[in-house]
């Protein structure tokens, strides 16, 4: 099986000179400005890039602080899918869940985590507790929200079918409804880990944290070296897109019949 | 789930691994027991640490006034020591805990209102020292507002507050800025031999030595034709900044003494921000005072030409010079004004004490949480006397060990 | 001999939904076993509806059912060809044809369940694509497999409801020829709910026409043609023709 067609290779060259140009216009104005607590240039920000392993600005290294902050969002994250999954599944299923559980939920679901920090603080305390609590708020309404839709887009004349065969209730949602939903799902995961992925470096923000990248972020800022923030960023930049690719070719590889039934 | 189950598995595998590289916390299971003491440094904001000592979050902090006293107060903490406590022995008496920066360019182009505002300072931090009772009024008012403070237990009276505050605090103008561990290493593994670390190398004297004349009336400052706007930072919660305070609410008198002054231009607010320097009467220069939150942030946002100086720490001004900064230091504010507190009730009465409480928690493997405000002097404190003491320090939640 | 399936007075009117049901009055026939039925009638879903309640997935007001029971357990076992296939997008062919089996209502062992995929993919002409995705496949292919599917429980009776109206003629009339066939090699009994005469014709051993108003069963045609039939024959050119009229509504020209 050929990895990558001709017509992906275009499509990516496509997007690579949309980068490529944004890229050099950093650089002209960087050296324009000729300013690194403005615009550090590409070569201060590679430098750093380049070196992920050595420590940085007396502390922990790029690599080091990256781990930090994935080991956060994964776990944050799965704590959300095990709530939501299965919690979707039911609202999904039941209307008259739905109908108790989903002004609540309609509710609580645009408040941004970022303004849930204070409470984070004062009911897990500081340290990863409230960090993992941003997080996997974060996570769980788009992942819940997700599933829902995902049951919700189930055809019932599968689950017709499953009756028609004297299915129960419980084949039904291990073999129509969880099959069914699973492109739902699957899209709630990608979009609550891109979100998740954000929090962390919100959450990270909170007083008690030493490592991660957020951290390392602000830690540069105080110290004026935006080059180690630019870096930061790519590291930030690179960790979600490369999520988002992995989701990409999930939903390639096992929902290719999404939407051609 | 029937249907491509090999790829699946693959997929499945493939994520368990990527999740075991991430976690290192199975090596955490097997670290090897610290043959040495440690305490768990953790950075938090200043206003935050009187609450999680009280909630048992941290076992003890080091943070500058009020804060301090705030604690003390409320009976939420105990102070044990103060940096002229700390080890090394006599490093902290007379280094300067703050610090007066402006920009090169500034002083280079304004020599005569740089030299102004220096000398204002010097002059402040005299009137401060002068009539005491005057300059805890104006600070309380600026730091706390009118209200009475809330306390777990109550309320507090911000009067009685900086009266317990200003006893731990010393304004001098003359104090060098301190030979800084924290600062050296940083610098030193940022940028190695570029990049020497002399801190008295970053003083721009000429600028006190002109202020000198003009408090004494040697020399008067001149005023150009233009009127600049100088945007100056400073950290509203800190009583460190009390000279600036008394300079701006108490301008009347030097303009009577001096000729020169700084007016806010809305006396009726509380913390004024838009203030003018007059010269005899007639405005020099128009002086923003911009509230940060961090000494590190305000010495970026100078490095950015968003502001013009900063009344700011010694350490952050320090390790951004170092580091780049277009910013010199001009003079001291204060020394001293900080202190490290434990948990009201604890039996704890100085360093010595806390030294050997460290060694006790750190033998049965509950290592003491220290908290402090990032990258600030008192950081550098706690840091140069654990070390001096041999005391590891681990960072909050990591195994990592601060090299001092 | 006695029926595979007796219809008795199955009523059911509907709450007026804005939609254009007619409503069943008093629908009564049996269908005889390995007969071909084909059920037409007005357009709208009276007819969908009589299956979906001989299938247990609806209730009637009143009436009975004889041969299955009313949803569709005891007795002996039914199932449905639905006319949009309806096969499980993220199963395989196979998958998608066994999967009644694998319940526990089946309780089939599963040696017996690759037999009965094995032959059932050789009968449909599917063998090749056993482990493609339905996607992959024709409208026509997609329709033989739920045809498959529903086989695979060896159901006393098949339904279909419309089964090969989304496809086009060339495809339709082999798929109708494969249902003959099937009917021939697995003795099956099928009762198909259908709009196109033509296709009754040549497939039916009885046409019932169903009437709007009263919701009844309004005529019976028998079609003794012999198999294999020709559309061109002028009896079935007849018959077609006396079967859409009573569709219409309109009075038998030969009575």
């Amino acid at each position: 099986m050929a990895l990558i067609s001709r017509s992906t290779l275009k499509t990516a060259a496509k997007g690579l000179a949309v980068i490529i140009i944004m890229l050099v216009a950093w650089e002209i104005a960087a050296i324009a400005i000729d300013n690194n607590y403005i615009l550090p240039t590409l070569g201060e920000i590679a430098d750093v890039l380049l070196h992920p392993t050595e420590p940085l600005l007396g502390g922990q290294s790029l690599l080091a602080n990256a781990r930090v902050s994935l080991k956060e969002v994964l776990t944050g994250f799965l704590i959300a899918a095990a709530l939501a999954i299965p919690l979707g599944l039911l609202i999904g299923w039941s209307s008259e869940i739905r109908a108790y559980l989903d002004p609540a939920i309609q509710m609580l679901r645009p408040i941004p985590p970022i303004a849930w920090m204070p409470f984070a603080i004062a009911w897990f305390g500081i340290g990863i507790d409230s960090i993992l609590f941003i997080i996997t708020l974060g996570a769980f309404f788009p992942l819940l929200i997700n599933t829902v839709g995902g049951v919700q887009g189930v055809r019932i004349r599968w689950i017709e079918v499953a009756e028609m065969f004297h299915a129960t209730n419980f084949e039904k949602l291990r073999t129509i409804i969880l099959p069914g939903a699973l492109p739902g799902i699957w899209t709630g995961l990608r979009i609550s880990f891109a979100i998740a992925w954000m929090c962390v470096v919100a959450a990270e923000m909170l007083p008690g944290t030493t490592a991660g990248l957020g951290f390392l972020i602000m830690y540069a800022y105080n110290l004026g070296q935006l080059n180690v923030i630019g870096a930061g960023m790519v590291v930030i930049g690179i960790i979600g897109l490369g999520a988002d690719i992995l989701f990409q070719a999930g939903q390639e590889r096992f929902f290719g019949w999404q939407g051609r039934d | 789930m029937q249907g491509f189950p090999s790829s699946r598995g693959l997929f499945i595998a493939g994520s368990l691994l990527l999740l075991l590289m991430v976690h290192p916390s199975a090596a955490g299971l097997f670290s090897p027991a610290r043959t040495s003491p440690s305490v768990s440094l953790l950075y938090a904001s200043s206003g935050s640490l009187p609450q999680l000592l009280n909630t048992g979050q941290i076992d003890a902090f080091l943070v500058w006034e009020p804060v301090v006293s705030q604690a003390e107060l409320s009976g939420i903490g105990k102070r044990i020591a103060i940096p002229a406590d700390l080890p090394p022995e006599g490093k902290w008496d007379d280094a300067a805990i703050n610090v007066l920066v402006l920009r090169k360019d500034i002083t280079q182009t304004y020599p005569d209102l740089s030299a102004t505002l220096s000398a204002l300072t010097t002059a402040a931090i005299n009137r401060t020292n002068g009539d005491r009772v005057q300059a805890e009024t104006i600070t309380a008012n600026w730091v706390f507002g009118t209200e009475p403070i809330l306390t777990p237990q109550g309320t507090l009276d911000p009067l009685a507050v900086e009266n317990h505050s200003f006893s731990n605090m010393v304004f001098i103008a003359s104090a060098e800025p301190p030979d800084s561990d924290l600062v050296r290493y940083t610098i030193e593994s940022t940028c190695g031999e570029t990049c020497p670390y002399n801190p008295l190398d970053w003083v721009n004297t000429e600028v006190m030595e002109r202020a000198e004349r003009f408090l004494n009336g040697t020399a008067f400052p001149r005023i150009g034709t233009e009127i600049p706007t100088l945007d100056i930072g400073y950290i509203p919660s800190s009583d460190n900044y009390a000279p600036v305070y008394v300079m701006v609410k108490d301008s009347q008198y030097f303009c009577d003494r001096y000729g020169f002054c700084i007016v806010p231009d809305d006396p009726t607010l509380s913390r004024p921000v838009q203030c003018t320097l007059l010269v005899n009467g007639t405005p020099a220069a128009h002086v923003n005072l911009q509230m940060g939150q961090s000494g590190g942030g305000i010495m970026t946002t100078i490095g950015q030409y968003a502001l013009d100086g900063a009344f700011v720490g010694s350490v952050p001004a320090e390790l951004q010079i170092g580091l780049g900064n277009p910013a010199e230091i001009i003079q001291s504010v204060n020394t001293g004004g900080s202190g490290l507190v434990v948990k009201n009730g604890s039996l704890l009465r100085s360093w010595n004490d806390f030294v050997l409480w460290v060694k006790i928690r750190s033998a049965t493997r509950r290592p003491v949480v220290i908290a402090t405000v990032q990258s600030s002097i008192q950081e550098d404190m706690v840091r140069e006397a654990c070390a001096a003491e041999n005391i590891s320090v681990i960072l909050y939640g990591t195994d990592f060990q601060i090299d001092a | 001999m006695e029926p595979v399936l007796s219809v008795r007075g199955i009523a059911k009117t509907f709450q007026g939904e804005g939609e254009s049901c007619p409503a069943l009055t008093g629908v009564t026939f049996d269908v005889a076993p390995h007969e071909i039925v084909c059920i037409m009638g007005p357009s709208g879903c009276g007819k969908s509806t009589l299956l979906r309640i001989i299938l247990g997935l609806e209730h009637a007001d009143t009436g009975s059912i004889l041969g299955v029971s009313e949803s569709g357990g005891g007795g002996a076992s039914i199932a449905m060809v639905f006319q949009d296939h309806a096969l499980f997008p993220w199963l395989s062919v196979r998958d998608n044809i066994v999967y009644g089996l694998r319940l526990a209502a089946q309780e089939v062992p599963e040696g017996e369940v690759q037999n009965r995929v094995t032959d059932l993919l050789s009968l449909t002409h599917l063998g090749s694509f056993a482990q493609s995705p339905p996607h992959q496949l024709s409208g026509g292919m997609k329709q033989r497999a739920a045809v498959a599917r529903a086989l695979a429980v060896k159901p006393s009776i098949l339904l279909m409801d419309e089964p090969f109206s989304a496809l086009d003629t060339f495809t339709r009339r082999e798929l109708e020829d494969e249902i003959l066939r099937i009917r021939q090699d697995l003795a099956t009994t099928i009762l198909m709910v259908t709009h196109n005469p033509e296709e009754a014709v040549y497939v039916a051993d009885r046409i019932l026409i169903l009437s709007e108003r009263p919701g009844v069963v309004s005529e019976i045609v028998s079609v003794t043609l012999p198999h294999p039939r020709s559309p061109a024959d002028p009896e079935f050119i007849r018959i077609r023709e006396q079967v859409t009229r009573m569709v219409q509504g309109k009075p038998d020209q030969d009575r």
